[in-house]
Order: C-alpha cells, then sequence, then structure tokens
C-alpha cells in the first residue's frame, strides 16, 4: 500500500514570546488575552516590556502611567518605567 | 271597557226592588255628563260655573235613609251577581245594570262601603272557597298532591273571576280606588288577597313552592315533557310579587341542594373529564331554563354562581388532584379549558395555577434528573415545552399568568440538576450545527434552534453552555465540519441577543481568527515559503489566539520528513508577517485528506493528523508483513491514549484499513497491526476521522474543572472589586452582594464563595477583622 498526503489542515496556537503562561499585572487578564478595552489580541494589542523586565498590555500600562498616583512608576517593582529596548 | 261586557240582555224589571231605583239613577246618567259639559263651558267663560255648580249640588237631595236603602237593594243585587261570578255560573242580571248599580253607588258617596263589602266578598271567596274549601283539604289528604296544578288552577280560575269582577265594578275601580291613596285597584287587591291567604298565609304556600321545586328537579332530569305549568306558575309568582321574596330564594336553595347532591355523587367516581362536561352543560341547563321561563336576570346569575360555587368552586382541590396531571398527560385541551374557564369564573384559576407549575417542575425534573436519559433530554424537553405551549395557547388562552408559572417551573427545574442540562443543551445546538445533519431545511433549522434558545434562557449556569458550545464549535470550525456558515452566525447572533456581547466576545473571535487564518494562507501559497510542490502536501494552518478558544493540551508526535518540512517553511512564513509571537501546534485537531492505494482500488481517506502518521509508517512496511503496537508508539511517540484510539479508529471502526492480531474490539499493547489488503468500499472518498469529533470522558472532565476554575477566578475577581470600593466589608453584606453582582452568571453555592474569600485572606487581598469583618489590603 502506498500512502501520500494530499492535503494537510493544521491547526496552531500563536502566543506572544514573552512569558507565555503570565498575566497582566494591572488587569490580570492573560497576555494571550486582550486588555479589557480591546476585543482582539494580535498586534492590535500588543505587550510593552519594561527595563524591569516586567510586562504589561500596552494598553494597561500607558493608562497606568496617565494617573496622578503612578509617578511614572512600574506597577511591580516601583521603579521607573522605561521601554525596554532589544 | 264596556264593550267587553258579554251581552246577556237580562231585563232590569226582574229585579223588583232596585228597579225604581236604578230608573232614577238612569235619569241622572244625564248628570253624569254634567262635569263635562261644565268643563266645556269654564273653558269658554269663567263666571258661568258658580250658578251651574250650586244646581249641581241641588239635583242630589242629600238624604242618608234613601241612599241606605238604595245601597242595600243594589249590593243584594251585586252580590248576588257576585255569587254566580265566583261559582262561575251565569250572572242572571244584565251586566250594563249591575254596572249602572256601581255607579250610582259610587255617585252617592257610598264607594267606601261598597268597597269594604266587595273586599269582604273577594276575601271570603278566597279564603273559604278556595283554601278551606279545595287546597287545605288537599294539602291535608296526601303528602303527594300536585299543589302547583292545584293552585294554578286556581289562579287562572281566580283571575278570570277577577276580571270579571273588575269590569263589574269599574266604575269603583276608576273614580274611587284610582284616586284614593290607601287603596288597591279591585285587580290588585285581588293578587293581593290570593299572595295573602294562598302563598304567604297558611298551609299552601310551602306545599306549593316545594312542589314546584320538584317539577324543577324533573325538569333538570329531562323528565318534564310538557314544561307549560311551571311557566304558569312562574308567570303567577311573578304577577303576585312574590318572585324575590318567595320563589327567588327557595329556587336557589333548591338549585343548591340539586347540584350539591349531583356533584357529591359524581366527584370521586366520575372521570374529570366528564364531570367538567357535566358541569358544563348544567350551566347551559339553568342559563337555558331562566331564558324559557324569564326568570329575572339576578335568579339566573345566582343559579349559574351556585351551580359553579357547588359543582366547581367546592371541589377545586378534587378536581385538580384528581383529574389535572392526567389531563395534561394526554394533552386533553378541551377539558383543560372548561377547568380553566370554570376557575376562572369562580376565582379559584389560581389553584389551577399552581398545579400547573407544580406540574412543570415535576414532570420537567423526570426528564432533567435521569443520567440515563441525558442523551434525549434536549429533544424532551423540547417536546415537553412544546406540548405546554400548545396547551397554554389552547386552553389557557395564552394567560400571562400560566406562561409565567410555566417559564418559572422549567427555570426551577432544569437548574436543580447542575451543569447537565446546559451540557446537553450545547451539544443539542452542535448536532444542529454539525455538517451531515442534512434532513432538515433552513426553516427548521431556525425554528429548532429558537427553541433551543428558550430552553437556554432558562439555565442558571450559562458558563457550562459557553464551554461546551465553544469546544464544539471549534471542533466544528477546525475540522471544516460546519453545515453552514449563515447557521453558525445565526446561532452566534442569537447568542449575542440573549446574553449580551460579552458573551459572545471569544466566540466571535473564534470565527474572526478562522477569517484571518484564511487570509493568512492565501498569502502563504502565493509566497516562496510554500512547500506545496517539493512535498506535494496542500499545507493549510489555522493560527488561533489561545485565548478565545478552548485548551487543548500538547501533545507528542513525530512528523515524517516531508510534513516537518512543510511545517518549517510555514513557520518561517508566520513569523516573518508576525514579530514577537511564537507557535505551538495543536496537532491533536489537525486533519488531512490522504490518497491510498490498495489491493483492490485506490481510495481518498479524511483522516485526522494521527492516522495519517500511523498510516504514513505502512508506507515503508511490506505488504503482509505488520508493525507491533510499541514499534508504532515509538515512530510516532505518540502517547498512549491518542494512540490507542487512532489505532482503535483505524483496525475495529467501520472503516478498516487496517488489520489487527489478535482480533477484537479494543487494542491493547502487543498488538500486531497490518495493512488490510482485502479492504474495499463501494465509495472513492472516505471519513475516518470521527473519532476527532467525538468528544472523550476526559474532555468531559476537563470542560466542567475548566468551568469551575473560572468561576472561581469570577467570583475572586467580584469579591476584589466589592472589596476595592468598600475599603471595609462586613461579612453578610459581602456575601450578598457577590451573589448580586453573579447572579447573570448562574447560582453560586455559599460555600464557593467563602472559600474564595478564604483563598484571597491567603493570597493577602483581604484580611480579617473582628469577627465578621474583612478589610481590604491594597
Amino acid at each position: 500500500m502506498k500512502v501520500t498526503i494530499d492535503k494537510w489542515i493544521g491547526v496552531s496556537t500563536w502566543h506572544w514570546n514573552h512569558a507565555q503562561d503570565e498575566v497582566c499585572g494591572i488587569c490580570r487578564v492573560a497576555f494571550d488575552g486582550t486588555c479589557p478595552t480591546c476585543k482582539y489580541p494580535g498586534d492590535d494589542c500588543p505587550l510593552i516590556i519594561g527595563e524591569c523586565k516586567h510586562a504589561f498590555h500596552m494598553h494597561c500600562l500607558l493608562k497606568w502611567l496617565t494617573t496622578e498616583s503612578s509617578k511614572g512608576l512600574c506597577p511591580m517593582c516601583r521603579r521607573r518605567f522605561k521601554t525596554a529596548t532589544e | 271597557m264596556l264593550s267587553n261586557f258579554p251581552s246577556r240582555g237580562l231585563p232590569l224589571s226582574q229585579n223588583t226592588s232596585s228597579s225604581p231605583l236604578l230608573s232614577k239613577s238612569s235619569s241622572r246618567l244625564s248628570s253624569a255628563q254634567r262635569p263635562k259639559r261644565q268643563k266645556q263651558l269654564l273653558g269658554s267663560s269663567g263666571p258661568r260655573k258658580l250658578t251651574l255648580a250650586s244646581s249641581t249640588t241641588d239635583f242630589f237631595p242629600n238624604s242618608d235613609s234613601l241612599s241606605e236603602k238604595y245601597f242595600n237593594s243594589t249590593w243584594l243585587a251585586l252580590n248576588s251577581a257576585l255569587d254566580n261570578v265566583f261559582h262561575d255560573q251565569p250572572i242572571s242580571d244584565s251586566f250594563e245594570a249591575l254596572y249602572r248599580g256601581v255607579e250610582n253607588l259610587c255617585r252617592v258617596d257610598k264607594s267606601r262601603s261598597l268597597w269594604e263589602n266587595l273586599k269582604m266578598r273577594m276575601t271570603n271567596h278566597i279564603a273559604f272557597d278556595f283554601v278551606k274549601q279545595s287546597l287545605e283539604p288537599a294539602v291535608k289528604s296526601s303528602d303527594s298532591a300536585d299543589m302547583v296544578k292545584l293552585v294554578v288552577d286556581k289562579w287562572l280560575k281566580w283571575t278570570a273571576q277577577l276580571k270579571i269582577v273588575q269590569n263589574m265594578f269599574f266604575y269603583l275601580d276608576r273614580s274611587y280606588l284610582l284616586s284614593s291613596p290607601n287603596d288597591l285597584s279591585i285587580i290588585e287587591t285581588g293578587y293581593s288577597l290570593f299572595r295573602k291567604h294562598i302563598i304567604i298565609d297558611g298551609e299552601i304556600g310551602e306545599p306549593f313552592f316545594a312542589s314546584l321545586m320538584s317539577y324543577f328537579e324533573l325538569h333538570r332530569s329531562h323528565k318534564l315533557e310538557d314544561t307549560k305549568l311551571i311557566a304558569l306558575a312562574i308567570d303567577m309568582i311573578f304577577k303576585l310579587d312574590v318572585y324575590l321574596a318567595n320563589f327567588h330564594v327557595r329556587f336557589l336553595h333548591s338549585t343548591r341542594a340539586h347540584y350539591h347532591d349531583l356533584s357529591e355523587a359524581n366527584i370521586e367516581s366520575m372521570p374529570i373529564p366528564d364531570y367538567l362536561k357535566l358541569t358544563m352543560s348544567a350551566l347551559d341547563f339553568e342559563s337555558d331554563q331562566a331564558t324559557t321561563f324569564s326568570f329575572q336576570s339576578t335568579t339566573r346569575v345566582d343559579t349559574v354562581a351556585v351551580v359553579k360555587e357547588e359543582m366547581i368552586k367546592s371541589k377545586v382541590d378534587i378536581i385538580i388532584s384528581r383529574g389535572f396531571d392526567d389531563l395534561v398527560d394526554a394533552e386533553d385541551t378541551q377539558s383543560l379549558e372548561y377547568m380553566y374557564q370554570l376557575f376562572t369564573q369562580v376565582k379559584e384559576s389560581k389553584a389551577l395555577l399552581t398545579a400547573f407549575g407544580e406540574y412543570t417542575k415535576r414532570e420537567g425534573l423526570k426528564l432533567v434528573m435521569d443520567p440515563a436519559k441525558d442523551a434525549i433530554m434536549v429533544a424532551s424537553l423540547l417536546a415537553f415545552k412544546a406540548k405546554l405551549d400548545r396547551i397554554l395557547a389552547a386552553s389557557f388562552a395564552k394567560d400571562d399568568d400560566f406562561s409565567n408559572a410555566m417559564r418559572e417551573g422549567f427555570a426551577d427545574f432544569i437548574n436543580k440538576r447542575q451543569s447537565v442540562p446546559a451540557e446537553m443543551i450545547a451539544k443539542y445546538v452542535d448536532e444542529l450545527l454539525r455538517a451531515g445533519n442534512k434532513q432538515m431545511d433552513d426553516k427548521e433549522l431556525e425554528t429548532r434552534m429558537w427553541g433551543v434558545l428558550i430552553l437556554f434562557r432558562f439555565i442558571e449556569g450559562k458558563d457550562v453552555f459557553e464551554a461546551f458550545y465553544k469546544r464544539d464549535l471549534a471542533k466544528r470550525l477546525l475540522l471544516n465540519r460546519s453545515a453552514s456558515d449563515d447557521a453558525e452566525r445565526n446561532m452566534l447572533t442569537l447568542l449575542k441577543d440573549e446574553c449580551g456581547t460579552s458573551f459572545t466576545q471569544k466566540l466571535e473571535g473564534m470565527f474572526r481568527d478562522t477569517e484571518i487564518s484564511r487570509d493568512f494562507m492565501a498569502s502563504f501559497k502565493n509566497s516562496k515559503y510554500s512547500t506545496a510542490k517539493e512535498t506535494g502536501i496542500d499545507l493549510y494552518v489555522n493560527a488561533l489566539s489561545q485565548a478565545f478558544w478552548p485548551y487543548y493540551p500538547d501533545t507528542t508526535l513525530v512528523l515524517p520528513p516531508e510534513m516537518n518540512t512543510a511545517l518549517e517553511s510555514f513557520q518561517q512564513f508566520y513569523f516573518s508577517k508576525q514579530t514577537g509571537r511564537k507557535i505551538s501546534w495543536r496537532h491533536v485537531l489537525g486533519h488531512c485528506v490522504v490518497k491510498a492505494q490498495f489491493p483492490k482500488g485506490k481510495k481518498e481517506l479524511s483522516m485526522s493528523l494521527f492516522q495519517t502518521v500511523v498510516l504514513l509508517l505502512f508506507n515503508d512496511v511490506d505488504d503482509g508483513k505488520s508493525l507491533t503496537y510499541e514499534q508504532i508508539k515509538t515512530a510516532t511517540d505518540l502517547d498512549d491514549k491518542n494512540l490507542t484510539r487512532t489505532l482503535q479508529s483505524l483496525a475495529c471502526g467501520k472503516v478498516r484499513v487496517l488489520s489487527k492480531e489478535p482480533r477484537g474490539k479494543n487494542v491493547n499493547p502487543g498488538d500486531k497491526f497490518a495493512v488490510n489488503l482485502k479492504f474495499e468500499d463501494k465509495a472513492y472518498r472516505l471519513r475516518i476521522n470521527q473519532v476527532q469529533l467525538k468528544e472523550t470522558p476526559e474532555e468531559n472532565k476537563e470542560v466542567h474543572e475548566m468551568v469551575k476554575r473560572d468561576r472561581e477566578y469570577e467570583i475572586q475577581g467580584v469579591i476584589v472589586r466589592i472589596m476595592k470600593t468598600k475599603k471595609t466589608v462586613k461579612h453578610v453584606e459581602l456575601i450578598r452582594q457577590t451573589i448580586e453582582m453573579t447572579k447573570e452568571r448562574g447560582t453560586l453555592d455559599l460555600s464557593d464563595i467563602k472559600k474564595n474569600i478564604e483563598k484571597l485572606i491567603n493570597k493577602d487581598y483581604m484580611e480579617r477583622q473582628g469577627a465578621d469583618t474583612y478589610v481590604y489590603l491594597s
């Protein structure tokens, strides 16, 4: 018997490269999900990673940084938040 | 009036004593005209009146002795005439003479005495001739005397006699009685005497009414052929004005007794539908009877009310307990309608409502609670609902209260069983939407979706439904088993309308993912990365965002080199388009179309990736040779569970492309597998990946656990939100608010909330303060 594959319908799931199993420290939603304001994950709702290596949904963090009490600090470690440059 | 007199033509002179007086009176006849003339004159000139008036008084000699004499003689004549009338004999004098006698007496101011005499005479006639002579002996002689007939006979006789008397004393009636405020007319007096002596006083009234009631009794049992006598009696009762005080009350009383007995005799033994019919026909009968005998409307209303009271109101509980369930079981809409109407009329519809609600709950619970019937649960629930809907429409006039009771009943019983109904509803929808379910057209499909959605509405644990629906939807989308895109979208819209956007957001995301993948794959095919030409494999990949889709565990699988090449090239393409991402493969969902050359023909097989990989191994095995379970396991690196399922589907299912040694339904380690060289099938294209669609017990368990986990997170989230706004809160208040906020998600167990408060305390989100207060820790 000879068997050849004609067509293959595969299934894959994509994840953000960073911190696969973790959740955003601000909204507690998985990184693979979206921040509370977005509907679909992906490039519309990307992650942001600080120099301190803490990652958040970008929207969540930006919202945090606009608040008075944030003083521009990372919500996790209270260091000044700067986007990590890879 | 006068023209009604029968003309006997008797000469006046026969009565010698009265003749001179009568002749005298006849001369006065002209004086009867006088007032008339006087009036005419008055009309033209006033002053003449006085002279005429004085001359009138002159005309009547005021002589008592004369009039006394005259009165006596005239009365004698009248009395003997009355005697004749009362004994139904011809009158000897002429009516005209008698009439004039009366008139003359009245003119000489003898009206009062004449009236007294006449009244006495009439009273005697009734009290003696009717009562003493005829009716009383009849009452006394036997109980069974037909009093109705006797009294009505007397009545008829009396009315005829009265008429003659009235005519005879017409002048008295008109001139004296009419203007005298304290006296009744002759007819009225006659009626009143009859009423007094026969109906009200004495011993005749009671037997008469009793006898009349027995006539009605006969009429009710349709044994009375001639109703004329009743009609006459009722007419008499009306004329005598004893309807309300005497007849009405007695009639209601006897009606009540009749229907009380009827109801008592039948309520325990007669089938309820017959009993209801009996009541309906009784109501019709009583109403007709009231019309036939022209009862007053109050009697009709009261009678009908009495029948309902005796037949229904006092028997509500018995009727319901004896008949309701059976009627609904048998869907006897007619009887149920009677029941509804009658109960509503006696203001007892509440009892029916309760029974209906309880029936819904009890019968529904039977459908839901039995695990052996899980597979047909939704179908039977739908049938049950449809049946109740039919009854609602046909019998209960779509009464809002009743449909509410039904809804409450459904919401109650369907949530008595945890999770399973929600799961079964999800599966039912899956079956509807799954391809290969082509026996129904779009319209039918839509009605079924509507139906199932109504059931879904009652479910409190909507998260369970969502979890299963999602899992099933994933399989339909990824394995291309969805019957139609439109139907899927329709269902999604229905769910969205029902539960809001947040509920369907993930489901929409799943659709979006498959759409994105479609576009993405189109560009992949045209790119330089595509390896379709080199490997011969047309690769299509659904790249999904994990958050929307159910979780699938990682599986190990060794792919043949050419498949790996195809995969690699896709990954390269993917990464070239998307940055910051990585991909994990969900091979458990992959499926392939495979061309296979069997000795007995070429086949195109649609199968799961696992099946494909296993089957590909046999490319390198000579025909007739076999591979052991262990060899396959090493070559594919599949875990035991998946491998067993895969091999089972290939060697033990309906389409057996492999043969197994030893034969049997189960795959065990050490079994040998070879290509089934004798394989043949009528069809060219074969689908053998059903095993992928089927839900395994593990999967099922996993979904339930996932739902439980999600619920915990949600409860915790809600608790934290409450704590955050309140800072300190009492235990009871916290529990109450938590339940409030999670209501739409379904009911929560109190212990679940407590457990999660405990967990949050452990995680330092909050702490206890005193015995029953929590403080939020920021």
